[in-house]
């Protein structure tokens, strides 16, 4: 890949990477590690691509894989604590965090809702990306949902004073 | 309620830092005089896979051509989901590698072409270059991974290896652990032992430094 094209490409898509890596092992810093390997490997990649979207599901498929290495990394601290997304969602947000409620789903949940909510993919293409039944999809976006359901309500009457 | 409009609100200031973009792009500039030749052809690399898909001994005339590093891995649970019988057998086959240290340098050797990486390694923490098709990530640790990828972006063949410590292999994915749910990937984890059975890994006589 020509280094213009490359770093075009890599404005383009980085913050999409970052988001994936984020939603999938829930640490900035390890986040930010996934983005650069696969923005090393998009610039190592010698295949072409078909289309744009062919590339964008190409980096997000590389986005998801990475994630995971790190996630079955057996050097990988098991246990990652909430503060820090209650920071980061502070410094993102002012208003509710609700993306500091989807980070403390369950991992599996996590994916799902972002490129679903978030990139606009289809069950299908979610299905694909994460090389899981669309079936499975559906469930974790429904579980996800009534999940962030319950947490939400929860919080509103916390901040009513019912609890 | 989950409110989108707010959740894709905050998901765009979700953004990566400008210095992690910096430094993401600058490696990917320094990756560029780093790519190591390849010592084998395609051709020859799938005859080679062809070969050890009938028998894990089969390897031994074949080895020899190459200067290279394989390893053969052995589901021993007959329940095993990653293949009909039971039994899974997958080979990847890597450069001769060593990483030492001399005189104050860290060297890392891939098919007898030695790297410097003291700079890297300092600045860094790691080292990354490109070896037929395939990525190699060296970590100050000594530790190296070996990441293929196929056409979609899935990882084709992966291995970690700890170079620091005779070759040993520190976990092996198998093809197949994608489609996996996340809570299920320690099952491909060759730490646990009940489920892989590492059936031998070999080199050729004086390609490798270990």
């Amino acid at each position: 890949m020509e280094e213009d094209t490359f770093e075009e490409v890599a404005r383009r898509y980085a913050d999409g990477i970052y988001r994936v890596a984020c939603h999938a092992l829930g640490d900035p810093a390890e986040a930010e590690d996934v983005t650069q390997t696969v923005l090393l490997r998009l610039y190592q990649h010698n295949g072409s691509f078909e289309s744009e979207e062919h590339r964008r599901y190409w980096i997000f498929r590389v986005a998801v894989n990475e994630s995971r290495k790190v996630l079955r990394s057996p050097w990988r601290k098991r246990i990652l604590p909430l503060e820090v997304w209650d920071g980061t969602t502070e410094s993102v947000t002012e208003d509710g965090g609700v993306l500091g409620e989807v980070m403390r789903l369950d991992e599996k949940y996590r994916l799902p809702i972002y490129l679903y909510y978030y990139e606009e993919y289809s069950v299908k293409e979610i299905a694909h990306i994460l090389r899981i039944p669309p079936s499975t999809v559906q469930t974790r976006l429904q579980r996800a949902r009534d999940k962030l359901k319950i947490i939400l309500q929860e919080n509103v009457k916390e901040d009513k004073g019912y609890v | 309620m989950f409110d989108t409009g707010k959740y894709q609100h905050e998901c765009e200031r979700l953004t990566l830092n400008e210095t992690a973009f910096a430094e993401a792009i600058s490696t990917v500039q320094q990756s560029k005089s780093r790519s190591t030749k390849p010592v084998r052809t395609a051709m020859l690399v799938a005859a080679l896979v062809a070969t050890l898909g009938v028998t894990a001994m089969a390897q031994e005339p074949i080895r020899e051509q190459f200067s290279q590093f394989m390893v053969i891995l052995v589901a021993k649970n007959t329940n095993s989901d990653y293949s009909d019988n039971g039994y899974f057998k997958d080979a990847v086959y890597t450069p001769a590698m060593s990483y030492e240290e001399k005189e104050g340098h860290k060297l890392f050797t891939v098919d007898g072409a030695v790297t410097d990486v003291t700079e890297a390694m300092e600045q860094y923490g790691f080292y990354t270059c490109e070896w037929d098709g395939a990525s190699l990530h060296l970590t100050v640790d000594g530790l190296v991974t070996l990441t293929r990828l196929s056409k979609n972006g899935d990882i084709s063949e992966e291995i970690t290896l700890d170079l620091l410590n005779d070759g040993a292999i520190v976990y092996q994915p198998l093809e197949g652990a994608e489609a996996d749910e996340l809570e299920n990937m320690t099952e491909v984890d060759l730490t646990t032992e009940d489920e892989f059975e590492l059936s031998g890994y070999y080199s050729t006589t004086g390609a490798s430094d270990r």
